[in-house]
């Protein structure tokens, strides 16, 4: 059995649905006969505070769910901040897929803080490869969360070893929302150059 | 044979119903909502209960009358009911499996060990290393309750409530309860206990001896220069992070094996205990003259991490790179919250507050910051009984205690009796959803839940004025000013009342009828909605602005906005 792993990281706000995103890149590993594990930390997300997923897939054992810091292949940035908190998280050669959007913290919307400066600069400086999901440009009309979650899921279909098909039947068992946005992400990464689109080589599990 | 992906909640309530569970009890909140809620899916006969206390009780009646019983604890729920425990281990209760989660980076609860307080009442404890381990643990469970007559302790972590996995899944056992079983005591109390006591000493000697070759613990014999003691979900942490290490992976870590820990300390040049929050095991093999190394190689307690892992055994090691500062995003108040409101009154009347734990306790934080101090779910009236004590006239009309509903049920009623023989104000904070903070709405108790008894609501009301509350009102918080000037009121009145500040949780809104909209040209961008910290609320620089989609037109911001600016806009 191989101990080649793969670690995704999806970061976001609660209501945001990462961790159902992350949930079903696992259900579709485990649909394509892979070993798949997720660690969350879900209660404060369900309040707005910060969301985070962390999947792993691989063909043989998965000793443990949990990556260790600077050791995820692909960060799925839902959003802007949530993104900048997880990075280090992530390889320096790694991939990040980051929505062009930040959503405010309470101080923030209260006006006692700013927001941090140039966030996609600063994620370039910590991986190699940085890529801006534009939002408004995939769902010219606004839609719901779980269309923007899945066209990650979309990014994920492009990068991971799994097959399409396992792919189209996870999103479609929770809902036409999570299919539509599947099929713009995945339609969008695949527009991406090719030195982005490279596959991920996993790591040891 | 099916497998799917599965929290460690859900593997434990599936696990529950193969192994032919015939009721599973808990209180409502975080990681027992999520067990309770599982274990309905799953077709099991489910109950709720007012307290931890309450529900060991439960299950105490249904395992004398011959049932498997999963009772399902929320973190630091068995230190608070561990007198139930104890007597359910006098008592000899079989097929009994409680479950609870212990959360060491004190996340949502006090990153207590209960081994300790399973220790105290003699209880045995298993503890599972993943989602696929959860499941066949309650299985392990129910029969060593069975075997050894005692209720059994399956101990989850939050990181391993909150982690998923591969779970196979077997047909499910359909065993009718085995009868009614009561033995006469025969005894008077005392003798009881005493009889008890040692009964439960023999026990554990038996559990000991069983501990030896059970294959719940197990021996992983690698390279001779490393070897290390675990359990739980830190077992694959450390088999990633040592991988040449030798292991001796505990399932069943009370009782503690020493007899097999001395035999893996002999076979090994170094002896480690990795475990979390406390050094409970290490502190047992201490005493059995064990010699090894624990705590002190990684930190002196909470919850270890893979890095805390890599630093501690591979110094040389790359260090891993540091975060980036990026501004806090702690949890908040969904919008249309009663709570924001009930919070909002009390802040505008300057009072100090007490508060419950779960949501409420949200409110301490700014920009709405209306919360003094919230020690313990259920603790809010006591501690604002004694706090008023010792200040007297000091604080006297500028002091509230606020509780939940379900919290008012769990532990605060007694308090709520013994306050009401003198001055002071309690509010009643009545959502409609006991459970608080991580429940969800998934599963809901007798406080006022769909699934209540029959469905039946208790009446605040005439609950209070039955244990001695001679005053009794009800306010809807979201008409802000009718809520402030019955505070008032009652704060300034010579006799102790009860405000029942009742609201549906804003999860229960599933019928948006209106939302809130900003009139730019009446906007003089005072802030004064921004300060009632609303999700839905921001300043785009030149006006307010509601965020269309997660407003649920509570009507709060339209009340605080004096250009009145903000409208409530009907949707049909």
């Amino acid at each position: 059995m191989s101990e080649r792993a793969y670690g995704i990281l999806l970061a976001g706000v609660g209501g945001q649905e990462a961790e159902l995103a992350g949930e079903l890149i696992a259900r579709a590993a485990i649909e394509a006969g892979l070993e798949a594990t997720l660690s969350t930390e879900r209660p404060p997300s369900r309040h707005g505070g910060s969301a985070v997923c962390r999947v792993r897939i691989a063909r043989g054992e998965i000793r443990t769910p949990f990556i260790s810091p600077g050791e995820a292949d692909l960060l799925l940035g839902l959003e802007g901040l949530e993104s900048l908190r997880r990075i280090h998280e992530v390889r320096a050669d790694g991939l990040a897929v980051v929505a062009d959007r930040i959503v405010p913290t309470p101080r923030m919307r209260a006006g006692l803080e700013e927001p941090p400066a140039d966030i996609p600069g600063r994620l370039r400086q910590a991986v190699a490869r940085v890529v801006l999901l534009p939002l408004e440009a995939i769902f010219p009309v606004p839609r719901e969360p779980a269309a923007l979650a899945g066209a990650f899921l979309g990014v994920a279909a492009c990068l991971l070893p799994i097959p399409a098909a396992a792919w189209d039947a996870t999103a479609a068992r929770e809902g036409i929302a999570w299919l539509e946005g599947l099929a713009l992400g995945r339609r969008f990464f695949e527009a991406q150059p090719e030195d982005v689109r490279c596959p991920l080589a996993p790591r040891a599990a | 044979m099916q497998r799917k992906l599965r929290y460690g909640t859900a593997a434990i309530a599936q696990g529950a119903v193969e192994s032919g569970v015939h009721l599973a009890v808990a209180c409502p909140g975080e990681v027992a909502s999520a067990v309770l809620a599982a274990a309905e899916r799953g077709g099991l006969c489910c109950a709720s209960a007012p307290s931890e206390k309450a529900a060991l009780e439960m299950a105490l009646g249904a395992s004398i009358g011959g049932a498997r019983v999963l009772v399902a604890v929320r973190s630091g729920g068995l230190e608070s009911s561990a007198g139930a425990l104890a007597a359910a281990a006098a008592a000899g209760a079989t097929g009994l499996a409680v479950v609870l989660c212990d959360d060491p980076a004190a996340r949502h609860a006090p990153a207590l060990d209960s081994r300790a307080a399973a220790r105290a009442a003699m209880v045995p404890v298993l503890e599972p290393a993943d989602p696929h381990e959860c499941r066949v643990m309650v299985g392990s469970a129910l029969e060593l309750s069975e075997r050894f007559e005692t209720p059994v302790v399956v101990r989850l972590t939050a990181r391993l409530a909150d982690s998923a996995g591969p779970v196979d899944s077997e047909p499910a056992v359909h065993t009718p309860p085995r009868g009614w079983r009561w033995r006469p005591p025969g005894e008077v109390p005392a003798g009881q206990r005493r009889a008890a006591r040692a009964a439960a000493q023999e026990r554990l000697a038996q559990l000991a001896g069983f501990a030896w070759d059970t294959p719940l613990n197990r021996m992983e014999l690698r390279s001779p220069d490393i070897g290390v003691v675990t359990s739980g979900l830190l077992y694959g942490m450390v088999r990633e992070a040592l991988p040449e290490a030798s292991v001796l992976k505990l399932g069943l870590v009370h009782p503690v094996p020493t007899g097999l820990v001395r035999a893996f300390g002999e076979r090994v040049r170094r002896l480690f205990v990795i475990e979390e929050p406390e050094p409970f095991l290490e502190q047992e093999l201490r005493a059995a003259a064990i010699a090894c190394e624990g705590r002190d190689r990684l930190t002196r307690a909470g919850e270890v991490t893979p890095a805390m892992l890599r630093r501690a055994f591979h110094p040389s090691a790359p260090r891993h790179r540091q975060a980036a500062a990026v501004p806090e995003r702690p949890p908040e108040l969904c919008p249309g919250c009663p709570h924001r409101a009930t919070f909002s009154a009390l802040k505008r009347l300057h009072v100090t507050a007490t508060s419950d734990q779960g949501c409420a306790a949200l409110a301490a934080l700014p920009p709405l910051s209306a919360v003094d101090r919230s020690p313990a779910l259920g603790a809010s009236v006591a501690v604002a009984w004694g706090l008023e004590t010792v200040l007297g006239d000091r604080i006297a009309g500028r002091s509230v205690a606020v509780v939940g509903e379900g919290a008012l049920l769990h532990s605060a009623a007694g308090a709520l009796a013994h306050a009401a023989q003198r001055p002071g104000t309690v509010v009643v904070a009545d959502n409609r959803l006991p459970g608080g903070e991580g429940s969800g709405g998934e599963w809901q108790g007798p406080g006022g839940g769909v699934h209540a008894p029959g469905g039946r609501r208790v009446d605040l009301r005439s609950l209070a004025l039955s244990l001695g509350v001679p005053r009794v009102r009800e306010v809807d918080p979201l008409d802000l000013q009718g809520t402030i000037e019955a505070l008032r009121a009652e704060l300034a009145a010579p006799q102790f009342s009860v405000v029942i500040a009742r609201s549906p949780c804003a999860r229960l809104w599933t019928d948006r009828r209106a939302r809130a909209r900003v009139e730019p040209s009446r906007c003089n961008r005072c802030g004064a909605c921004l300060r009632l910290g609303c999700p839905a609320l921001s300043d785009t620089g030149e006006t307010m602005a509601v965020d269309a989609g997660s407003c649920v037109g509570c009507g709060l911001c339209g009340q605080v906005c004096r250009p009145g600016a903000i409208e409530r806009e009907e949707l049909r």
